[in-house]
């Protein structure tokens, strides 16, 4: 409940303060502001969670906005009750599903507690401004009484009908949190109906002295025939005070809300909580020998019929650094949950076999109880840090296990020392990148000094310098006595490994050192694992005896000299073969569309992040930018698209200004997929998501269809038309959102990260569809991290550093500048190194088989 | 995003709480007068406060806000009330009749609110969000709620990151937030606002996850990396803060400070 107070405050103020326009009925000041929905929408999830949220959410608005006073103690109070009401009115009004059938009964429920609400927030606010302000009532009142009203009858169903069932599934509303929360009691009806009368009488208060304000003379003339009405609007003294007469008008009400607060709040208590008995459990529990081990584990998730884990026995002895290997979806994560006891007590489901740490039996400990022994750090590195300040946060853990101070001093510093963060200070952690963020993580792990450390894939949403800076903090975390489990895609992770697993459908398959492992690249591509180019060269050259008894070579050197020995030189000719074909390749593109010139972007502070850039892309071109973070790929990529006008040169599209026209407009012409599907991602059918941008463009819903159609077609998405896009995996998300964007039928995309994050398989599925779209006469631009795809699928590749384009060329000429490279910090695939050790660049396996 | 300025500064040095109960007396003082003269004494407090803790940039940012803030309340005071106290016209501008009183009333409140932002500002300035937070705990609140407060500062410019970034990818595909009357831009924020809460909400379940891995919530006592020591410098500021509300108050008591 904690948690969800704390997302609701954020969330409030990170969507009430930007997401806003303008009205111009008091030009400059008439806002409107269509976030107070979502602030509607937490009260019916999240329950008493969102009344703080809400009230926190005002606060640290203001916080940000650097307009703390004494209005912010109206404004927390004023939302506090905004998100208290809804959820206990509508119970107490005997309102069921929140998110099921509207009939008449639902709308005049929802309306009247819009309504309850909106009046309770606005004459607490409005009433609390002009006591200490002086600003009359009726003018805050008046707005923020109708934003908070019309703003989620609006849009306020909508976003219930999509959003209740996803957090539904994820177990994330008040009565899945708290099944056995307490209930409205015998005295909670009067408040509601209080609140309900009150909030009536204030909001038409409100509304009409709002009016009344702004009537013209003739207008008043005849309101001065109800003379209660005029003294809305005028001055009133009480004793050497003066207050508006709809202040105090409202007065009395606001007493009438507090009291009706007060009475909405009577509760049957539910079950006590069960939060001491675990913790109890650890005391005199019996030992098993001090063993890791998992014996005979099966566990179904709640949500699902597929046994995540199937029969799974697996142990770690002291000081093994295991890394476990598989798909998405094998099983991975599961296991590593099984030993903190997050399964079964943190994820419901069915659970049977046993699970030990260190001997202690954690069918009756969940994660914070074994804290003590097991430190945990998790692939999302956002969700992982709790604290504004970097020294705070490396000490959260050991402060939870209370460790006494002095040794907390010590703990700290050693713990981001040992992880290269030393000397940051009490830097923010906003501040820092994604690898310096997860190395922030490790270390709050380290400070805790656990027995066993668990990592479950720390850099899969990392670029290579942090997935390096990840690897290399390995390094030190591994102790004589300390077992680590490492979770990884990556097999620059498994190469320092004592162990590797593999695991595919919830069983584990295959357990051996790494040499035993990597020796065999069709077993690795099995299991979604990208094998190492050499092994996978030397194996496809029929070369296996180099494997016994000591393994395949696994160094690039080695990998050089072991293909030196077996004769299998690249030929020159078939090489510049492959150099004449990339050079009538570039000579078969069509029309320049893009042109830039001399392009500058500056954020504001800091620098530019874009430095004179100059290129041109020509129509069928498949370009692939590189360069490490804040190199300034996506700020460039934004250009192309008019979401960001240059400070300084032009972006020329087909000759004219990309910002020549609106963005609605250019998006007809140009797509653009971000990173994360997610941040796309709302209808609730993939059809629907697919069918918005044509949509937008105004498009006949015959055309929409077909469009629809052929898009998923081309997707491999036939048959998804009714699916719940949230119920995919991420790979058919990025491609729902690949389709969604081919729906409108751009000439050009573009696609920034789209392999991030996803498997091996996943990363080939979708750059398979990009080929095929390129085949057809897109242009593609991808932004990217990984190499690999760059070298196997892009034509040409941009090297930026620093904002400035430091290579641009044929891909197999850019990866063959070892200085610009170096310069970029962008490391080519081995198979690349491999071809340069006999002057030649390769940007594949098959291309170097081609040449032999 | 902050407004805080990192520097080993004297305000900066001070205990949280020692700052927050001067805020809250900077409030009161700006309060208890109306006459716009007196009321420059809390304003000139906030300033020199301000600019104290180095927060001049800050100032030049909420310039706008305090602008708009000033002529809004001197314009309703002036505009749009009739003081049953007038005595005599002070200004005739064009025909329109400002009584002394109005006027003064006007310009008294755009000072004090005025005063109020920029002491507002100059907390801001000079603390740090976790130590405004610890403070709270050492005040007495309960810990969950001062770390649920820190939480919500620390996801913040996440989730407004994630905003921004939703508003970008949706406009790139076609959405115009531009066109229309107020219904139809309204209904348009609503392929904003669910990708907003689903992917900000899907970090929930793993947050609370990795609160737990990290021992939140266990029975033993928790200590603190943080100290918040409370010395000379600390009595001085508040001693200050008191004298300067208590003059303030004796002051209208004795009849100065109105209008």
């Amino acid at each position: 409940m904690l948690v969800l107070a704390s997302y609701t405050a954020a969330l409030y103020a990170a969507v009430v303060i930007p997401f806003k326009f303008g009205l111009p009925l008091v030009p400059g000041a008439t806002e409107v502001r269509p976030g107070i929905a979502v602030l509607l929408l937490c009260s019916f999830l999240f329950g008493p969670a969102a009344a703080w949220g809400g009230a926190f959410g005002n606060l640290i608005g203001d916080f940000f906005g650097g307009t703390l006073g004494p209005g912010s103690f109206f404004g927390f109070f004023g939302n506090f009750l905004y998100a208290y009401v809804p959820y206990k009115m509508w119970e107490v009004a005997g309102g069921k599903d929140i998110a099921g059938r509207r009939g008449f009964g639902w709308w005049w429920r929802y309306i009247l507690v819009c309504w309850a609400s909106s009046a309770i927030c606005a004459s607490v606010i409005a009433w609390g401004i002009e006591l200490v302000l002086g600003i009359p009532t009726m003018i805050l009142g008046g707005l923020i009484f109708a934003n908070n009203l019309f703003l989620p009858i609006l849009i306020g169903p909508a976003l219930i009908r999509l959003v209740t069932p996803r957090l539904e599934e994820w177990g994330l509303t008040y009565r899945q949190v708290e099944p056995d929360h307490p209930r409205p009691a015998v005295l909670a009806p009067i408040g509601g109906a209080l609140i309900g009368a009150a909030g009536l009488a204030a909001g038409a208060i409100m509304v009409v002295g709002f009016v009344v304000m702004f009537l013209p003379d003739w207008a008043r003339h005849f309101m001065g025939q109800f003379p209660w009405i005029e003294l809305l609007g005028r001055q009133i003294s009480v004793g050497k005070l003066k207050y508006s007469g709809a202040m105090l008008a409202i007065s009395p009400l606001i007493v009438v809300f507090i009291i009706g607060s007060f009475l909405l709040g009577h509760e049957k208590s539910g079950k006590q909580a069960e939060s001491d008995s675990r913790a109890a459990a650890i005391q005199g529990l019996p030992l098993h020998g001090g063993k890791i081990a998992l014996v005979d584990v099966t566990f179904s998730y709640a949500t699902s019929d597929n046994p995540a884990l199937k029969n799974v026995s697996f142990s770690v002895g002291p000081g093994e650094y295991v890394v476990i290997m598989g798909r998405t979806g094998a099983g991975k994560t599961s296991l590593t949950r099984c030993f903190t006891g997050a399964i079964p007590h943190f994820f419901s489901g069915r659970f049977s076999g046993k699970a030990y740490l260190f001997g202690r039996d954690l069918s009756q400990t969940g994660p914070a109880e074994n804290a003590d022994l097991v430190g945990a750090v998790f692939q999302d590195f956002e969700s992982q840090l709790f604290s504004t300040n970097m020294e705070l946060e490396a000490a959260f853990g050991a402060e939870n296990l209370g460790m006494p101070r002095d040794k907390l001093l010590k703990a700290v510093e050693s713990s981001l020392k040992a992880v290269g963060l030393a000397g940051f200070g009490n830097r923010n952690p906003t501040t820092l990148s994604g690898g310096e963020k997860q190395r922030l993580a490790i270390a709050s792990i380290l400070a805790m000094n656990p027995p066993l450390m668990i990592l479950d894939e720390p850099s899969t949403d990392l670029d290579p310098v942090g997935k390096r800076e990840i690897f290399d903090a390995l390094a030190t975390i591994k102790r004589e006595d300390r077992p680590v489990i490492l979770v990884e895609h990556e097999i620059e992770a498994a190469r320092r490994a004592d162990r590797i697993v593999l695991m595919r459908d919830g069983e584990i398959i295959r357990e051996g050192a790494p040499l035993e492992i990597f020796r065999d690249p069709q077993l690795l591509l099995d299991h979604g694992i990208r094998p190492l180019d050499g092994v996978k060269l030397l194996c496809a050259l029929g070369d296996s005896e180099s494997y016994d008894p000591y393994g395949p070579p696994l160094s690039v050197e080695e990998q050089v000299d072991r293909l030196k020995q077996i004769g299998k030189i690249p030929s020159s000719e078939k090489h510049e073969a492959l150099e004449e074909a990339d050079e009538s390749r570039a000579a078969s593109y069509g029309d320049v569309i893009y042109d830039l010139r001399n392009l500058h972007h500056s954020y504001g502070s800091g620098g530019d992040a874009l430095n004179g850039v100059s290129l041109t892309i020509r129509k069928g071109e498949f370009i692939a930018v590189l360069g490490q973070n804040g190199s300034g790929k996506t700020t460039l990529a934004k250009h192309l698209n008019g979401l960001l006008a240059p400070t300084k040169g032009e972006a020329l599209f087909k000759g004219k200004p990309v910002t020549a026209r609106p963005l609605s407009t250019v998006a007809r012409e140009v797509g653009f997929v971000f990173q994360d599907p997610d941040h796309q991602i709302f209808s609730s059918t993939v059809g629907d998501e697919v069918a918005f941008a044509p949509r937008n463009f105004g498009l006949p819903e015959d055309e929409i269809a077909l469009r629809i159609k052929k898009a998923m077609e081309f997707t491999s998405l036939e048959g998804y038309e009714d699916k719940d896009p949230f119920h995919l995996t991420k790979g058919e998300r990025q491609r729902v959102a690949v389709a969604g964007m081919l729906a409108g039928e751009p000439e050009v995309l573009i696609l920034d990260e789209p392999t991030t994050g996803l498997d091996r398989d996943e990363q080939v599925r979708i750059m398979e569809l990009l080929k095929r779209l390129n085949s057809e006469g897109h242009t593609i631009i991808i932004i990217t991290h990984t190499v690999w795809v760059a070298a196997e699928y892009a034509h040409r590749t941009v090297l930026l550093a620093s904002g400035k384009v430091i290579a641009d060329g044929p891909t197999r000429k850019v990866f063959g500048m070892d200085d610009k490279l170096k310069t970029a910090r962008v490391q080519p695939p081995d198979i690349t190194a491999i071809g340069k050790a006999f002057g030649k660049v390769f940007l594949s396996v098959e291309e170097y088989l081609g040449c032999v | 995003m902050y407004f805080y300025i990192e520097r080993d500064g004297v305000l900066q040095r001070l205990h949280p709480n020692t700052k927050t109960f001067a805020l809250l007396g900077l409030f009161g003082a700006a309060l208890m007068v109306q006459h716009p003269l007196w009321a420059l004494i809390p304003l000139l407090v906030a300033l020199i406060a301000l600019f104290t803790g180095g927060g001049a940039r800050n100032a030049l940012k909420i310039a706008p806000v305090a602008a708009i803030f000033f002529a809004a309340s001197l314009y309703i005071w002036t505009f749009m009330y009739v003081d049953p106290r007038a005595t005599y016209t002070w200004l005739n501008l064009g025909g329109y009749y400002f009584p002394r009183e109005t006027v003064l009333s006007g310009l008294g409140m755009g000072v004090r609110i005025t005063a109020m932002l920029l002491a507002g500002l100059s907390f801001l300035t000079v603390t740090r969000v976790e130590d405004f937070t610890a403070g709270l705990h050492r005040m007495g609140l309960p810990f969950g709620m001062c770390f649920g407060l820190s939480l919500s500062f620390r996801l913040l410019p996440l989730f407004v990151g994630t905003a921004v970034t939703i508003s970008e990818a949706q406009r790139s595909r076609g959405l115009d937030l531009e066109s229309g009357g107020p219904i139809a831009r309204a209904t348009k924020y609503v392929p904003l606002l669910i990708p907003v809460f689903i992917s900000s909400m899907r970090g929930a379940d793993a947050l609370s996850l990795a609160l737990e891995s990290k021992g939140f919530g266990r029975t033993n006592p928790r200590t603190y990396l943080k100290k918040l020591p409370f010395g000379l410098s600390d009595v001085i500021a508040l001693t200050l803060v008191f004298l300067l509300l208590a003059g303030l108050m004796r002051l209208r008591m004795m009849g100065y400070g109105g209008i």
